[in-house]
């Protein structure tokens, strides 16, 4: 097993319409539990295309465990769960987990049948009559039965009830727990991935704002409150001002004469998305 | 991948099938019924109308099976969002493209290969009450290696613009408007020159003969200008005697039916190679997410 689970460098992806991504690099550590932030059209989907072999960048590299993206198919160690949960519509739900293993070496039919279990979605049932949640547990089971080194999730909550969201966050965790795998999962919902996700990956404008562990991330900046008058610090993120306070969010270290609070992942997150649409504007 | 491409299409592939084996019952009931009966007359009167509505019949099966077969292939999945799924397996997408070509177009390709076959030993006994030789369109069409042939080409066509539109339906359609026009430029540009006509001036052709040119020519085999108006007589080949005009035929003879069918079948599987070749690249250089 890799050490860089997804490496990053220069990635670049040119539309006709403008940037998917723009001089990206990064590399995610293996064994974290990575959230891809970023607005919509920032190159969260462009970049898990580009390492799933789904689409070719424009210049740059990227490695997926270690490996390019070739043509000969995606990464046997990478699953990929794609936004739109695409499964075959006419097959049945053990059909769709036949077709799991048929196209999957390694594929462990014990592990996604009981993830399919678990969700309480009917074996019998054809895949285009399942609800969107239903959907998203069997793709989800599928992408799981691969027995992935890196899972690769495109929104993979945006569809389900809060109840849904917190088992499929516990199937995706007790996964990492037991195997060391490395997620990295895009949402614009925050909140959802607070006190799950260890490593942050922020994007915006298919440019890479912020990136790190969580927990270095929350140690290195401070939400500073206080009186407009006082001096900024260096490393200013975003300061706002209402009425004769002024609340700043800055990667700096304690600083005297405000009143210095760790940022929470949303806020933190909230900050450098604001203040790169600024930039943007 | 073959159980999943299996699962995928059975339903076209199955239906395909059935027409086919459904059209080789009737084929083979209709020759032993037809070979029963000795009168020309009465196999006239009895399968007369059969002998036109099979030929509607098969020149029509080949297109329609394969643009059927082969426009969904790839269109749908992409329409679906489905091939998203499919290239994201470890499975490469040469092997997830070539695994559904094989599957959904063998079988088929296949049957459509037989029943031409078939066609040319049941239509046996039906010779006399067919107009023209096995040569001639449509009976060329519809009788041995041909029927698979355009049967490959049009599924081939089909599947490939359905993996490069994106689009069932755009595929089906793009496939029916080549195909005519190049059956229709085949059969009248090509297919006459496979073979060096043989020529006759005796005004006789063997029977089954495709006459593919005529002209008039004087004693010495130049080509002349002769105007029946001009004759004084109403007895044409006595006039054409009497201004020393022969008329010089090019034929190409029934014997030659299958080397002709092995040509053509030849110039279409090499179609086939090239827009199976167009696919591939296209799989690779322009199929995206």
């Amino acid at each position: 097993m890799t050490t860089i689970a997804l490496d990053a460098m220069a990635l670049t992806m040119r539309y006709r319409r403008g940037w998917g991504l723009r001089d990206c690099t990064f590399q995610l550590p293996a064994g974290r539990i990575a959230a891809l932030i970023g607005p919509n059209g920032a190159g969260k989907s462009t970049l898990m295309r580009i390492a799933t072999g789904l689409q070719r960048q424009t210049s740059g590299e990227i490695h997926v465990l270690g490996q390019a993206p070739g043509k000969h198919g995606a990464n046997r160690h990478l699953a990929f769960l794609g936004q739109d949960k695409p499964l075959y519509k006419g097959f049945t739900v053990d059909e769709m987990l036949r077709a799991g293993a048929k196209l999957n070496p390694g594929w462990d039919d014990q592990y996604a049948r009981r993830l399919v279990r678990e969700a309480d979605v009917p074996f019998g049932a054809k895949v285009g009559t399942l609800s969107g949640g239903q959907r998203t547990r069997v793709a989800l089971a599928i992408a799981m039965g691969r027995r992935p080194e890196l899972v690769m999730l495109d929104e993979p909550l945006a569809d389900l009830d809060p109840i849904a969201r917190q088992e499929v966050m516990h199937t995706v965790l007790a996964e990492v727990a037991e195997t060391g795998m490395t997620v990295l999962l895009s949402s614009h919902v925050i909140a959802d991935l607070d006190g799950v996700c260890d490593h942050l990956l922020l994007l915006a404008d298919g440019q890479v704002r912020l990136q790190g562990d969580v927990e270095d991330l929350l140690t290195q900046h401070r939400v500073l409150v206080g009186s407009r008058e006082l001096v900024l610090p260096d490393g200013v993120v975003e300061a706002r001002t209402t009425g004769r306070q002024a609340t700043v969010l800055a990667r700096t270290p304690d600083v005297p004469g405000w009143d210095n609070n760790e940022p929470s992942l949303e806020e933190l997150a909230l900050a450098y998305l604001r203040s790169a649409k600024k930039v943007a504007a | 991948m073959i159980w999943v491409a299996w699962r995928q299409q059975r339903l076209q592939i199955l239906l395909s099938l059935g027409i086919i084996a459904a059209l080789a019952a009737v084929m083979t009931f209709v020759r032993f019924d037809a070979q029963s009966i000795t009168d020309d007359q009465l196999v006239d009167d009895r399968y007369g109308m059969y002998v036109n509505y099979l030929r509607l019949v098969l020149l029509a099966l080949p297109v329609l099976l394969g643009a059927v077969i082969g426009g969904p292939l790839f269109g749908r999945e992409i329409e679906h969002g489905t091939h998203v799924f499919s290239l994201t397996q470890s499975i490469g997408r040469t092997r997830w493209w070539a695994s559904k070509i094989v599957v959904a177009g063998l079988p088929v390709i296949a049957g459509m290969t037989l029943l031409g076959l078939l066609n040319s030993w049941a239509s046996a006994p039906l010779r006399a009450v067919m107009f023209g030789g096995r040569l001639v369109t449509p009976t060329f069409e519809i009788e041995g290696l041909t029927l698979g042939a355009y049967t490959a080409l049009a599924f081939a066509l089909s599947a490939t613009v359905g993996l490069m539109v994106r689009n069932t339906l755009a595929a089906m359609v793009i496939t029916v408007m080549s195909y005519v026009p190049l059956l229709v430029l085949v059969g009248n540009a090509l297919r006459p020159a496979y073979a060096t006509p043989v020529t006759s001036t005796d005004g006789q052709t063997p029977a089954g003969a495709w006459v593919v040119s005529s002209s008039y020519v004087d004693a010495a085999g130049n080509p002349v200008a002769f105007s029946p108006a001009a004759c004084t007589t109403t007895n044409i080949p006595e006039c054409m005697r009497a201004q020393g005009v022969v008329r010089r035929v090019g034929f190409q003879p029934d014997d030659r039916f299958w080397s002709f069918q092995a040509i053509e079948a030849g110039l279409f599987l090499a179609l086939v190679a090239l827009v199976v070749g167009a696919g591939a690249w296209a799989l690779h250089h322009r199929l995206r997410y």
